[in-house]
């Protein structure tokens, strides 16, 4: 995504440079472009004469504009498989149950006072994300430590992913009263 | 004996250099509005041009995409110099260099825990964080208002602000500080932030 991303502002800031210094005629010694309207005349001219040249530029054209649908929809799948992971049934009931237990058993723990669970990802790249409210003064220290020791290993064996990533995000819980 | 205690020992730094990936690749921040701004530009400005490339191909003298007729007069009519093409390359250019700085990693987004499994991954958000830990420096006696201020581009340690209503203040910036420091043992961050503390108390 970040390749992507940067691969598409050099692009941008190169095209967005170039004419600016052409523009400011830093290219007139060589072209005297900068009086120059921008669509000139000869370029029909060299379309006619290069007839390789209209064919490619679609091409790539082309090339391009699918590169950009296939990244938007790499992007769209990912936030989908955020909310939904796309997981075979069987699994996904499996993990319905553990997710249930995973949250009992962390509530369980000293100074956890709500612990919400959610299987994301596909089957190739799962994640597991938790969210844990702790009261001000908890070991989150070791709470993370027994959640991982404990109920995550739990959670992975019941719905045989011995290798899930698991990503716990905590945070205070609000104060009452 | 002793070589399975230096297996050990590699084993455990191994798993706790993973771990810290694994932390590192699920809080740095995501950049999904770059991310789609970029697609939806690249997708459009692409689709555009290959729709007019083909049908200049095919010989049509007509443009398909609806604006690319009234456009093409416009650029036909001005030179590169135009102020009007100058402000629009500077944009692209700007544009193009806020891509650029989007795509830098950035600050992870929350303090990750220490730990040494290498699947698993917790983190403490920044305002759960700065929440926390003034909530610990009101803990100590005599400590009217606190407010933590995070880590930033230009400063490397957490500044804690709190304020007393003694006229004497004596050690209680120490017991912030200790107080502060407390609570951070007990979160064990995955690298302990440096806490700076300021008291302000009554001269009157």
């Amino acid at each position: 995504m970040r390749i992507a991303i940067a691969a598409t502002g050099t692009a941008l800031l190169l095209c967005g440079g170039a004419a600016l210094a052409a523009g400011l005629g830093a290219f007139d010694a060589l072209l005297a472009l900068s009086g120059r309207p921008l669509l000139d005349p000869a370029l029909p001219r060299f379309t006619e004469d290069a007839g390789w040249f209209l064919p490619v530029a679609a091409g790539v054209a082309e090339i391009v504009a699918l590169a950009g649908q296939l990244w938007l929809v790499f992007q769209g799948r990912a936030l989908v498989h955020r909310w939904w992971p796309d997981l075979d049934p069987q699994t996904r009931a499996a993990a319905r149950a553990a997710a249930d237990d995973l949250a009992r058993d962390a509530r369980g723990l000293p100074g956890v006072q709500d612990a919400r669970v959610r299987l994301t990802g596909t089957v190739t790249r799962p994640r597991l994300r938790m969210r844990v409210a702790f009261a001000g003064d908890a070991l989150v220290s070791e709470v993370y430590g027994e959640l991982g020791a404990g109920p995550v290993e739990r959670y992975r064996k019941a719905i045989g992913m011995p290798d899930l990533p698991v990503v716990i995000r905590f945070r205070p819980a609000a104060k009452r009263g | 004996m002793t070589e399975t205690l230096v297996q050990d020992v590699i084993e455990e730094a191994q798993n706790e250099r993973r771990a810290r990936r694994l932390a590192v690749r699920e809080f740095r921040p995501r950049r999904a509005l770059a991310g789609f701004m970029a697609a939806l530009l690249v997708t459009v400005v692409g689709g555009v041009a290959a729709i007019e490339l083909l049908a200049a191909v095919l010989g049509s003298g007509v443009h398909p995409v609806p604006g690319v007729a009234e456009a093409a007069d416009a650029l036909r009519g001005r030179a590169w110099n135009d102020p009007h093409v100058l402000i629009a390359a500077a944009g692209v250019a700007v544009l193009g260099l806020a891509f650029l700085l989007a795509a830098l990693p950035g600050r992870l987004r929350g303090m990750p825990l220490a730990g040494s499994d290498p699947r698993l991954a917790g983190v403490l958000g920044r305002a759960a964080l700065r929440r926390t830990l003034a909530d610990a420096a009101l803990g100590v006696h005599g400590i009217e208002r606190a407010r933590v201020r995070g880590r930033g581009p230009f400063r490397r340690r957490l500044l804690v602000r709190a304020a007393t209503h003694y006229r004497n203040p004596a050690n209680l910036a120490e017991l912030v500080r200790r107080a502060v420091d407390e609570r951070l043992d007990r979160i064990e961050p995955m690298h302990r932030p440096d806490v700076d503390v300021r008291l302000g108390w009554r001269k009157d």
